[in-house]
């Protein structure tokens, strides 16, 4: 899958957990930039993002995740 | 009494999480954590302890963030503090997320997920490279003692070892925990602003609806 295609569904699921579009999808995009990104909804999130590409992260992997780009590169290398 | 400052270890994962529970519950005997994922507090206590031996550093689940006071060779007091996005530069709030997310049985995660609106009032937000304090709790025999004091200064020497430059240090009690709040001000903390709910379920998951963010700022 083309790295274009997983931001516009990683996209995708941001609006549809979030819940609103202001935000502009970039590689530095951190969570603590975007509104209504919490704890909660990053758990949502994250269940999402392994449904979509179906694949499973590991604890050690996702605390590696400190933006959009890192998060990008880990779904590129489970697929 | 003779107490013995150190950093938590392993050992003292099962006093750390009943420290947790106990901070959870602030000055009531209701455990919000629990309520809010619909779990009993035993097993609350069997997933802390699960999140602790994770060994994941940087958030008010790690076992690394906690300091206690040892008495007649066991802990009876401990504080939790650390330095925000230190690790990986990783928001705390999101390590905590991965670690209840990891932890914690997906049918209780759903659960959660959908009281947010009742607690969306009350969720605070921590600044980058501020220290952050969570989850304090002495034993009733060994209160009056000044532990807590005693391990916050603890805490900001290791904040100036982490970091020298280290701004400040931010606190986010509960309104109604008059004894908490007293302990900041003496240390020097002072309040800058409160998170209220008026939601008319708050008090179910949390111990008070008005939480405060108090702050100290180093010179």
């Amino acid at each position: 899958m083309e790295r274009t295609e997983i931001l516009q569904k990683v996209r995708i699921i941001l609006v549809s957990v979030l819940k609103h579009e202001n935000f502009s999808i970039r590689d530095d995009l951190r969570a603590t930039d975007v509104e209504g990104w919490d704890s909660l909804t990053h758990m949502e999130i994250i269940n999402e993002i392994e449904k979509a590409f179906n694949c499973k992260f590991k604890l050690k992997e996702l605390n590696k995740l400190n933006n959009i780009s890192t998060l990008i590169e880990l779904i590129q290398s489970k697929i | 009494m003779e107490f013995l400052f150190r950093k938590a270890n392993l050992d003292d994962i099962p006093f750390i999480a009943r420290t947790i529970i106990e901070a959870e519950k602030g000055t009531t005997n209701n455990l919000g954590l629990a309520n809010f994922f619909e779990l009993s507090e035993a097993e609350i206590f069997e997933l802390i302890i699960s999140m602790l031996n994770e060994e994941i550093d940087g958030c008010e689940f790690s076992i690394s963030s906690f300091l206690v006071a040892e008495y007649g060779g066991r802990p009876v007091a401990a504080l939790g503090g650390w330095l925000e996005g230190y690790f990986d530069e990783m928001p705390s709030t999101i390590l905590k997320a991965n670690l209840i997310n990891y932890t914690f049985p997906k049918g209780n995660l759903i659960k959660g997920q959908h009281k947010n609106d009742i607690i969306k009032d009350l969720k605070i937000f921590r600044d980058r490279e501020a220290y952050q304090f969570e989850y304090a709790y002495v034993e009733r025999k060994y209160r009056g003692n000044k532990l807590m004091q005693k391990l916050m200064d603890e805490h900001f020497k290791n904040a100036f070892k982490i970091n020298p430059n280290v701004k400040k240090a931010q606190s986010f009690p509960f309104a109604n925990n008059l004894t908490s709040i007293k302990i900041h001000k003496d240390a020097g903390f002072e309040i800058i602003k409160q998170y209220k709910s008026n939601h008319p379920e708050i008090l179910k998951y949390s111990p008070y609806n008005i939480r405060l963010l108090m702050e100290i700022v180093f010179k």
